[in-house]
């Protein structure tokens, strides 16, 4: 170990001070010889016999200081700064080379690690806490009884508050059980009102994350005592630096959040969020704090039946989820067999409902909720800009093998000259590396570029929020990995190919030989072949892409969308009563109605194209129900004017008017959805929808009075569902709203207006979602516009790439040619014949490769199918698309060298060497 | 010129340690020189291979160099052993012995009728 050591520290000295030891070396190394002379001079030799004896006694010299130097510093480490060097200048002799190589890496690499970082930051990432890997998810799927709440998983990870206690108090596998849940409150300071989002959690919510406080301090079990009891706070570091300038005299202020006055107690620690990726809480408040924090008269904190909690626990080291479930079934067994007693199940319905498993996932990504919609089109872009790399690659490759022909001479000499074939290929790769890392370095700088385009181009309050601009480290080792992945994928095969050489026929024939080495150029070819066929694919993909963008955004959604403004309101995070509401509601749309521009001005309760969405089932009059009927229907509470306000054409009967109060007879309107689903071949004006099924239903029957057209509701792409109306005024829960304003002109100049006027009718009422609703029905459709608006870059990318591989295998093979060409031409050959025969060779890689690609985006059109909307994975339209783009593509790269080939001047050609 | 013996690997480590804990302080040349002469012309030794493997035992800390004036006032690097040199010196006769010990007993074995 000592040894080792020294001879480290020896080898580190030598390696800085090379110069004045090979100084040394070689004064001692003549005065060794010296010394030998005089001795051989003193044995009788003549001076020129004496140092040529000397110099046998030695046996070599140059050996010696080789030998010596291998000895001394880092040999590996001298050669390879030789072989940069070396590469340093072969590359800057040839300026155009270099410049197309490093732009071609780089665009493969700066989409490959700006696609990989979004997919990291949404899908990869681990949460910022200690040990993520101990964290699981619990989830019981099943059917569901009582309400059910479900952000993600189809409800199976909502938990009844009383549930999440027992299952906490009872388990023994987990060091911490904690329960969290997303809200949206106003927070009133400074005089004014805001939104903000709340995480409802547990007491011992941050203790099993194992999070530590900026400031103050965080929960605790103790803060979890009773419902309405825990008027206690803590902020995330981002919203208590944003909203309050880092103010530490923050701790122990009362803060209004829905009109309840809570302490703050403290501050999380930078960089934590919460348990789901892409949510970023402002403010935390203790799960006991429910009926305050979302007041709903229907939801009480420890009601059994209603299942709203999303639950996560923290394993003891070494248990493993196999064990942890084994051990909570049978705690939970019983638990589910008292709710079923609760919610009076019998026969088939409690059968079902007590098999219920409780099952466990990891969780150390946390809740994956808003990555629903986001992971496929991610798998997707991924794989795109992956096959982009590809063609990056075989692009580079086809041109280190070109350039490798030009230098065959250069290396046949070196190779004659004693230079080993390993040592070679190790200089060619130093060159790819070199191309490789300025690729690389590039390819970062536009990465950054790509994410900064792609960030801007969401909404800040649309989808993922919490998006960083720039590559992080892991994101950095990433794009490290990718340049030297691609270094030695384009590099490899060219460096091997061309130090194997038959040196007799390169040295003897002057680099003039009429055609290029054959196994050569088919592997050119074949490169070609696949950049076409990538690039199909990728277009095929795009093109499937755009068409689906283009149907979206033509889609007819019933709604007539320009000049109409909406923004929403929550009176009752406030504690306004549905009374209360109701009068604010009435009084708002009136003035809104005075204001000059106004045409009409109409409320709904749930936001068109937002993502709400509300249902339950009916019982319509006259209609013979069958066994396992879907009587589902989406529905909304809305006000007067609402289908003029929207563009929604009336069919039958009546909108809803003044004249339809809480006191007056209950009424709806349906769509012609729900007329044909139910009222097939009668008229449904007069007759009678009822909410809920069975006959112990105890509602009140509701008249038809209109029937209007379909609309679309959640977004562009869900289907037509049959729909019913209510008005707002006979809503018993009134309590958020949604206002659409219709205007004469252009309706984004009366937002401020209109946001001032709610001031004034309710200073402490935050606006949210003012935007008109053409931005709204964009902003759904974010998804799409991005998959598409990605996807058509990264093919056009791929076709530039593929279109100068073709060219730079044309162009090659025209250089080379160029003597048999001026043969033919002396000859008597016709230039047409001289065109076909350049570019026919370029039509024939693009043919065999289009066919190819075409077949293979046939294939993977399946996989992407579910992203597609009014298109079918195999579009004729797309496909001759791809064809007739790749044809141009083909041609405009043949072109050039084609023409240089016509124009060969024989005499020129023949004289040329 | 006839059967001279190639040096073998890592015996000429040992040589130079010999040769030095005999004859003191030397030049790399001296050292070559002394080998020769010790071997009595049995031994093909290319002065050359001398160098490496004395940078070697001075990276290992066995010997250390410093640059002299030789008897015929001629300039000259000159190599001493270290004490852990001796020591290295004293191990690898040990061990050499040894090894020579168990080869001869093993080739002298009559062979079993």
């Amino acid at each position: 170990m000592i040894t080792w050591l020294l001879q480290l520290a020896h080898r580190l000295r030598s390696f800085f001070h090379r110069n004045q030891l090979d100084r040394d070396l070689d004064a001692e190394l003549r005065s060794h010889l010296d010394m030998a002379i005089e001795c051989n001079i003193a044995q009788g030799m003549s001076s020129e016999e004496a140092r040529h004896q000397a110099l046998l006694d030695f046996g070599g010299l140059e050996q010696t200081r080789e030998s010596y130097r291998e000895h001394r510093g880092f040999p590996f480490l001298d050669t390879l700064l030789q072989d940069l060097r070396f590469a340093f200048r072969m590359l800057r002799k040839s300026p155009g080379f270099t410049s197309v190589a490093v732009l071609t890496l780089a665009l493969g690499i700066g989409a490959n690690t700006a696609i990989f970082s979004l997919t990291d930051q949404i899908l990869l990432r681990d949460l910022p806490v200690p040990h993520p890997e101990q964290l699981v998810i619990l989830r019981s799927p099943g059917p569901d009884h009582g309400h059910t709440w479900s952000d993600v998983d189809g409800g199976a990870q909502s938990f009844s508050y009383l549930m999440y206690k027992d299952l906490r108090e009872r388990s023994t596998v987990f060091s911490g059980l904690l329960a969290c849940r997303e809200t949206t409150v106003n927070v009133s300071s400074h005089g004014e009102t805001q939104r903000a989002n709340a995480d409802l959690v547990s007491g011992n919510f941050f203790e099993t994350l194992e999070v530590q406080p900026a400031l103050g301090r965080l929960f605790m079990p103790g803060d979890e005592t009773a419902p309405g009891a825990n008027t206690v706070a803590v902020l995330s570091y981002s919203y208590w630096t944003r909203q309050f300038g880092a103010d530490p005299s923050i701790l122990n202020k009362p803060l209004t959040v829905n009109g309840v006055p809570l302490t703050v107690v403290g501050v999380t620690r930078k960089g934590f969020y919460s348990v789901q990726i892409g949510s970023t809480p402002d403010i935390f408040i203790p799960v006991t704090m429910r009926e305050q924090m979302a007041p709903n008269p229907n939801q009480k904190l420890e009601d059994r039946t209603d299942h709203w909690l999303p639950v996560m626990g923290r394993l003891k080291p070494g248990t493993t989820l196999a064990q942890a479930q084994a051990e909570l079934q049978p705690i939970y067994q019983p638990m589910l067999e008292s709710d079923a007693k609760l919610l009076e199940l019998s026969g088939k319905d409690l059968k079902l409902f007590i098999s219920k498993p409780l099952l466990l996932i990891g969780g150390g990504h946390g809740r994956l909720v808003r990555q629903e919609g986001a992971e496929k089109p991610l798998r997707v872009l991924t794989t795109m800009v992956g096959l982009v790399l590809l063609i990056a690659c075989a692009n580079l490759a086809g041109l280190l093998t070109a350039r490798g022909e030009t230098r065959q001479r250069e290396i046949a000499v070196r190779l004659a000259m004693g230079a080993r074939r390993a040592r070679l290929i190790r200089q060619l790769l130093t060159e790819s590396l070199l191309i490789a890392i300025a690729g690389g370095a590039a390819g970062i700088a536009l990465a950054c570029w790509c994410l900064n385009a792609i960030t801007a181009a969401v909404p800040p309050d649309q989808g993922m929020l919490g998006l960083v601009r720039s590559p992080d480290l892991r994101v950095l080792w990433f794009a490290v990995a990718l340049t030297l992945a691609t270094a030695v994928l384009f590099g490899f095969a060219p460096a091997t190919r061309t130090t194997r050489l038959n040196l007799q026929t390169t040295l003897k024939d002057q680099g003039s030989n009429v055609c290029a080495g054959r196994s050569n150029l088919f592997l050119r070819k074949v490169l070609i072949v696949s950049q076409v066929a990538l690039t199909a694919v990728l277009l095929a993909g795009a093109g499937l892409f755009a068409r689906t963008l283009a149907n979206l955004e033509h889609a007819n959604l019933g709604v007539n969308t320009s000049h109409v403004l909406q923004f929403k309101v929550a009176p009752d995070l406030n504690g306004s009563t549905p009374r209360q509401t109701l009068a604010f509601a009435d009084r708002a749309r009136n003035e809104i109605a005075a204001f000059p521009g106004v045409r009409s001005v109409s409320i709904s309760t749930a936001a068109i194209f937002d993502g709400d969405d509300y249902g339950f089932n009916i019982t319509p009059e006259g209609y013979p129900m069958h066994p396992g009927d879907d009587t589902d229907v989406l529905y909304d509470y809305i006000g007067p004017n609402y289908f003029s306000t929207m563009g929604i054409p009336l069919i039958a009967g009546r909108e809803f008017t003044e004249a339809d109060t809480a006191g007056s007879p209950k009424v709806c309107i349906i769509n012609e959805k729900l007329a044909q689903r139910f009222f097939a071949g009668r008229n449904p004006l007069g007759l009678h929808v009822t909410r809920g099924a069975g006959n112990t239903n105890t509602n009140p029957p509701m008249e038809i009075v209109g029937v209007v057209a379909n609309s679309k509701w959640a977004d562009a792409r869900s289907d037509i569902v049959p729909f019913l109306y209510m008005p707002y005024a006979q809503d018993a829960n009134l309590g958020h709203l949604a206002f659409y304003v219709r205007t004469e002109r252009d309706p984004s100049p009366m937002a401020a207006s209109l946001r001032s006027l709610i001031e004034r009718l309710d200073s402490n009422l935050p606006v949210y979602n003012l935007r008109t609703l053409e931005e709204q029905v964009s902003n759904s459709m974010l998804n799409d516009r991005l998959v598409a608006g990605l996807s058509i870059s990264i093919a056009l990318l791929a076709a530039l790439l593929a279109a100068l591989g073709l060219y730079a295998v044309l162009a090659y093979a025209v250089a080379q040619r160029t003597r048999e060409i001026g043969i033919r031409i002396a000859i008597g050959g016709e230039r047409a014949d001289i065109l076909r025969l350049i570019g026919g060779q370029g039509v024939r890689l693009t043919v065999v490769g289009g066919a190819i690609g075409i077949v293979a985006a046939l294939v993977a059109g399946q996989w992407v199918a579910s992203l597609l909307y009014g298109v079918t994975a195999h579009d004729p339209l797309t496909f001759v698309a791809v064809i007739v783009l790749l044809a141009m593509v083909s041609v405009a790269a043949c072109y050039i060298p084609a023409r240089r080939a016509m124009r060969v001047d024989p005499m020129v050609a023949l004289r040329y060497e | 010129m006839g059967d001279k013996a190639d040096v073998w690997q890592g015996t000429l480590a040992l040589m130079i340690l010999k040769t030095l804990e005999t004859l003191g302080p030397l030049h790399g040349y001296g050292v070559a020189r002394r080998i020769e002469q010790t071997s009595g012309g049995l031994l093909s030794l290319n002065y050359g291979t001398v160098y490496p493997a004395l940078l070697k035992l001075e990276q290992e800390g066995s010997i250390e160099s410093e640059w002299g004036v030789s008897d015929n006032n001629r300039k000259a690097k000159y190599y001493k052993l270290t004490r852990a040199g001796r020591k290295q010196l004293e191990r690898e006769t040990h061990d050499w012995k040894q090894a020579q010990a168990i080869l001869a007993k093993f080739l002298s074995a009559e062979p079993s009728t």
